[in-house]
């Protein structure tokens, strides 16, 4: 093949490989449970072949000679001439980092960079060390201990064997279980399922123990669901499901003429009513565009696993960075969000994940002495509720301070009077600027807080809270949209115009009457049932001149950050499903609108960017009188 | 090197704009005013299902204001981006040689140079060929530099 014609085959490549070395990570992460999954080795093989194939016809040489070194190692395991170590997974996981950058690069210039040299010694280091490794092939042993008579403090005892023995391989399972061992009284024997190098490395711990009267080995045969241990998302178990890829342009573009076909039919039902012998074949039409709708915008919708799936390798260095064990558990990986906002949701989970391992799981001697288990768990679980996907990260770490935020944030003056309750306070931690931490470490406390993580959210029209418990952890909620592309909305009359409130910022609705809004000092408020309610005109925000209000007006509570202010419009219209059209040209000018919408009529609606509307005006603080 | 241009008119003066911008040129269509936005920003306009700002040509380029009934909008498409404009009176299409363009003096018709790309003479009359890029991203690089 001509090279000319291969830079037509980069994307595809790009695109192939970054799911090579993504399966490679997952199973990385598998294998550093299992030493002895063979299944998982084979997998990571193929991965790893087909990157090395794929390199080289694309004549990129030097990445096809380092898919080909980490192929070789694979080799040896394969044939069991050196067995699975820490060393050889942490050189795997260089060669990731290695290819992924190569793709990046090549993404953006479509030319391969040198590799990196330092990261190159790194990689061989390892797979030196890997190469050292006890030739033995790697097993799964099942070691039956008897302790001896004499022995006094025997669970105390069995911790030291099974630490001894994690030492030359990996603790797969134990009974009783590592973390139930300090709070029993009494022990017989003690049963664990290890992957070791090599039997002989198992003998040489137990033959030397002190205390032991006696013990048995037995090699394990293959058997499935061994490891208790916590898993990276499964891949989806069929993978023959035959698919095409295709540039999401076109996906945005079919989108846009779907809305287009919906908003033709609406208009099309509104003129059925002088043709009533049309109206089946329009009711035909409305079912067909339905169904239509329905898919483009499935098509649009991509499983949260694309996200997920780079967060195991990351809490893994975070938890190692900082010493500390965590178990990481996914759930709920297939749950599927609209593409424009699996983007951007990234960077928040991220933060809220370092946040857990960082600060919300304690180090192992603090979380052994309150009697929790030595190895904290974190948890990132999403799913479905209605319109709605909701996604978690929950931790057992320490929880919040919330004595301490209390105290920061009467300091910072987010409330006064009356101490707010616990839910209240936790929430404060999302306040811009706050931080109770006196220390900043490498991984967070650099400046970028939660704010920013909740600003990002609310962008994507979701909201974020924290339930915290003291000494049983936090849980991080996000809610988030379906979609962006149609929202739910409420419109509502403003002088000749009609604007939509985002129904996602909108607690209640009341009628108003002029008469009932009054001044405090200089700000107008309402009194919601016995509380102080700020409130401004909607074509005072939109700057209307000559505006006079109706004798009977609508209120919209909405909500502005932590607080309630409510907006007065001249009437409520209706509350219906928007298909949210973003303007051609000059967003930069629409700064006050989140987009517009077509109504039936062809009319063009704003929708109202409640956060960047409210945002321009000095609501003042009203203080409870 | 032969270009063609759309020449149109406001209130005296003849414009050109080159055609490989130019998607079309529409009756007026009905706008819906876009609150807090410079006062060039007549509205947004349903083009086919599209959502287009149209912007006051007049008003973005200087120019005195007076409504003229038979006011039509030319749709253009700079770029990735499609703007509509007002215009009075859109007269013609016109081919030019690049050497019957001139450099444009420093100020014509009292519009700021930066909006135009050169200056040629078409039935006896200047012709004023604006430079759409510019009109369009003049601004928003202002804009930016301002919510920095």
């Amino acid at each position: 093949m001509e090279s000319m014609d291969l830079k037509t085959y980069l994307p595809v490549f790009i695109e192939e490989s970054k799911d090579n070395i993504q399966q490679m990570s997952e199973n990385l992460l598998r294998l550093e449970e299992d030493y002895g999954d063979a299944e998982v080795i084979d997998e990571i093989f193929r991965a790893i072949h087909t990157i090395k194939g794929m390199s080289a016809t694309m004549g990129y040489t030097q990445l096809s000679n380092l898919a080909h070194q980490a192929e070789n190692l694979l080799d040896e395991v394969r044939h069991g001439r050196i067995a699975v170590s820490p060393a050889m997974i942490n050189g795997f996981f260089k060669v990731i980092d290695e290819i992924e950058e190569q793709l990046s690069v090549l993404g953006q210039t479509g030319e391969p960079k040198a590799l990196d040299n330092r990261r190159l010694e790194e990689i061989k280091a390892h797979f030196a060390e890997a190469r050292r490794a006890d030739a033995g092939a790697a097993g799964k042993y099942r070691v039956e201990i008897v302790f001896s008579k004499d022995c006094l403090l025997r669970p105390a005892r069995a911790l030291v064997v099974l630490n001894q023995l994690a030492g030359v391989g990996n603790i797969l399972h134990s009974d009783p279980p590592q973390d139930k061992l300090p709070s029993l009284d009494n022990l017989d024997k003690l049963v664990c399922h290890i992957a070791a190098a090599s039997p002989q490395q198992v003998h040489d711990v137990l033959a030397g123990g002190v205390e032991i009267d006696s013990y048995t080995l037995e090699e394990l045969r293959e058997e499935a669901g061994q490891t208790s241990a916590a898993k990276p998302a499964e891949p989806q178990v069929n993978r023959n499901i035959s698919t095409v890829r295709v540039d999401t342009e076109k996906l945005d573009h079919l989108l846009n003429l779907v809305s287009e076909l919906v908003i033709n039919k609406t208009s099309l039902q509104e003129a059925v009513a002088s043709f009533p012998s049309l109206a089946d074949d329009v009711e035909h039409l409305h079912r067909l565009t339905s169904e239509l709708q329905n898919i483009v915008m499935n098509m649009r919708m991509i499983p949260l696993e694309t996200v997920f799936n780079r967060f195991p390798r990351m809490i893994r260095d975070t938890a190692k960075a900082l010493n500390k064990s965590v178990h990481f558990e996914i759930v709920g990986a297939d749950t599927e969000l609209d593409r424009t906002i699996i983007e951007d949701i990234a960077d928040p989970l991220l933060h809220l994940l370092r946040n857990a391992v960082d600060h919300g799981i304690e180090p192992v001697a603090i979380r052994t002495s309150l009697g929790k288990p030595a190895a904290g768990k974190i948890v990132l679980r999403a799913y479905q509720t209605g319109n709605q996907v909701v996604i978690e990260v929950e931790d057992d770490g320490a929880g919040l301070d919330l004595d301490k935020i209390k105290a920061k944030a009467r300091e910072m003056g987010l409330w006064q009077g009356q101490e707010p309750d616990d839910a209240e306070a936790a929430n404060f931690i999302f306040a811009p600027g706050f931080t109770t931490s006196d220390r900043v470490t490498d991984l967070s406390g650099r400046g970028v807080g939660l704010d920013v993580v909740k600003k990002s959210i609310e962008a994507l029209g979701g909201n974020i809270e924290v339930i915290s418990n003291k000494n049983a952890g936090s849980t991080f909620r996000i809610s988030l949209p379906l979609t962006l592309a149609i929202i739910q909305g409420l419109s509502v009359k403003c002088g000749d115009e009609i604007y939509v409130i985002p129904l996602s910022y909108i607690q209640e609705t009341e009628i108003i009457y002029p008469d009932s809004i009054q001044m405090l000092g200089q700000q107008q408020i309402y009194m919601l049932r016995g509380q102080v309610l700020p409130v401004v005109f909607l074509a005072d925000l939109l700057g209307f001149r000559d505006y006079v209000p109706p004798q009977e007006m609508s209120l919209v509570v909405v909500h502005f950050g932590e607080r309630l202010i409510g907006i007065i419009v001249d009437d409520l219209l209706s509350q219906q499903d928007i298909v949210i059209k973003n303007v051609s040209w000059g967003q930069g000018y629409f700064s006050s609108f989140l987009g517009s919408t077509i109504l039936g009529n062809g009319r063009i609606v704003l929708i109202l960017d409640i956060n960047n509307l409210l945002a321009g005006v000095k609501v003042r603080e009203v203080k409870h009188a | 090197m032969l270009n063609q241009y759309v020449v149109f008119q406001l209130e005296d003066e003849l414009y050109g704009v080159n055609i490989l911008q130019v998607r079309g040129i529409e009756k007026m269509l009905p706008l819906t005013r876009v609150p807090n936005a410079p006062p060039f920003v007549k509205g947004v306009c349903n083009l086919r299902g599209s959502v287009i700002p149209v912007i006051d040509l007049k008003k973005k380029l200087g120019l005195p204001q007076k409504e003229d009934p038979n006011a039509k909008i030319i749709v253009v498409n700079v770029g990735k981006h499609t703007v509509g404009m007002t215009i009075d009176e859109a007269a013609d299409v016109v081919t030019l040689d690049a050497s019957e363009v001139e450099p444009s003096p420093s100020l014509v018709a009292g519009i700021d140079a930066e909006y135009i790309s050169g200056v040629a003479k078409v039935y006896n009359r200047l012709l004023i060929i604006l430079d759409m890029e510019r009109i369009l991203t003049a601004d928003q690089i202002n804009l930016l530099n301002e919510l920095r």
